[in-house]
């Protein structure tokens, strides 16, 4: 009977291949490298299902009290506060908004508007009149409208005022 | 709660360093407010009211084609102001020169070179910054979300002003 034996090194994880980064490939001939991928799909399936119950379960599990892995009873808004705080440091650094709304906290943000839409919105037009932002896009993802005018979007000024007088006119506001 | 980093001053030396390995305080300094109004493109144009970004349709949907997520349209748009591709980013006397980031064929960032030789950037929705080098606004080279490093070169005939 064969017996398999397991040590520690069976859970290592494989070596990257940072060939790109190597001196020694690096002197090859264009043609010669590795050809590299756009890597156009960045998020798991999981992080991008906007399902209510696999989002909520999610949420719930993401709000956890960092060190301990206990899970904190945050509230639907403090939910909110947490996952926008985090996307917004985590991308001010990007110049184009492709790289700043291409960002896991961003998607489930529009996902919560399948929670609670009514809430979500109030809470995005709440952070919306301390500044410009670029909500722009989960605010139409929601509510399927768009008070902007055509070819406006990267003004945001503009794109500001517009959300918030639609805000007051939905009474949202 | 506390409030999130609206600056780079805010990030602190170590926040800095873990995006921008080497901008270091001796490589660069500040030369704006912050304002989340304009973006590098746009700065580059010295336009400070609008982002320029053609990673986004006209009605604000990301454009799926990889294409506008390339240095492409942008140099198709600098090539309207008048730059033209060039070989390298050395100071040519009566030349204005940008150099475009990328990270893995993605368009992530402009620079503009000014007439002593230094190089003048916004940083994302931060401040304006004169840095010495090229080198200075870098990504970090195994993060996936960077700066990258800069692969084109564009110049044109400084303009009087």
């Amino acid at each position: 009977m064969q017996t398999v034996t397991k040590s520690w090194k069976d859970n290592r994880k494989p070596r990257a291949q940072s060939w790109d980064q190597h001196p020694r490939s690096a002197r090859r001939m264009p043609h010669e490298r590795p050809e590299r991928k756009i890597v156009v799909r960045m998020f798991s399936e999981e992080e991008t299902d906007l399902n209510p119950i696999n989002l909520k379960r999610r949420l719930n599990r993401e709000t956890t009290v960092a060190g301990t892995g206990k899970r904190a009873a945050f509230s639907f808004d403090e939910q909110f506060l947490t996952l926008a705080k985090r996307w917004k440091k985590e991308t001010a650094m990007f110049a184009t908004a492709y790289d700043k709304i291409n960002h896991p906290n961003y998607l489930t943000i529009i996902g919560m508007g399948m929670l609670n839409r009514n809430r979500i919105l109030t809470l995005i037009l709440e952070d919306l009149q301390k500044g410009p932002d670029f909500w722009h896009y989960a605010l139409k993802s929601i509510t399927q409208q768009n008070p902007v005018p055509n070819g406006m979007v990267n003004n945001l000024s503009v794109v500001r005022s517009a959300w918030l007088q639609w805000g007051q006119d939905h009474q949202i506001l | 709660m506390q409030a999130e980093p609206s600056s780079l001053e805010e990030m602190g030396e170590y926040g800095v360093l873990k995006f921008w390995p080497n901008l270091l305080p001796a490589n660069y300094h500040k030369t704006s407010e912050i304002d989340i109004n304009y973006n590098c493109v746009a700065w580059v144009n010295g336009l400070q009211t609008t982002y320029i970004d053609f990673s986004l349709d006209e009605e604000g949907d990301p454009r799926p084609e990889p294409y506008y997520l390339s240095s492409y349209p942008y140099i198709e748009y600098f090539e309207t102001l008048g730059f033209q591709l060039c070989d390298h980013p050395d100071l040519e006397d009566g030349f204005e020169k940008i150099a475009l980031y990328e990270k893995d064929e993605w368009f992530k960032h402009v620079a503009r070179q000014l007439p002593n030789g230094n190089w003048t950037s916004k940083i994302g929705e931060f401040e304006d910054i004169e840095h010495y080098s090229l080198a200075a606004v870098e990504g970090h080279p195994h993060k996936d979300m960077s700066y990258g490093k800069p692969r084109y070169f564009m110049k044109r005939i400084r303009p009087a002003h």
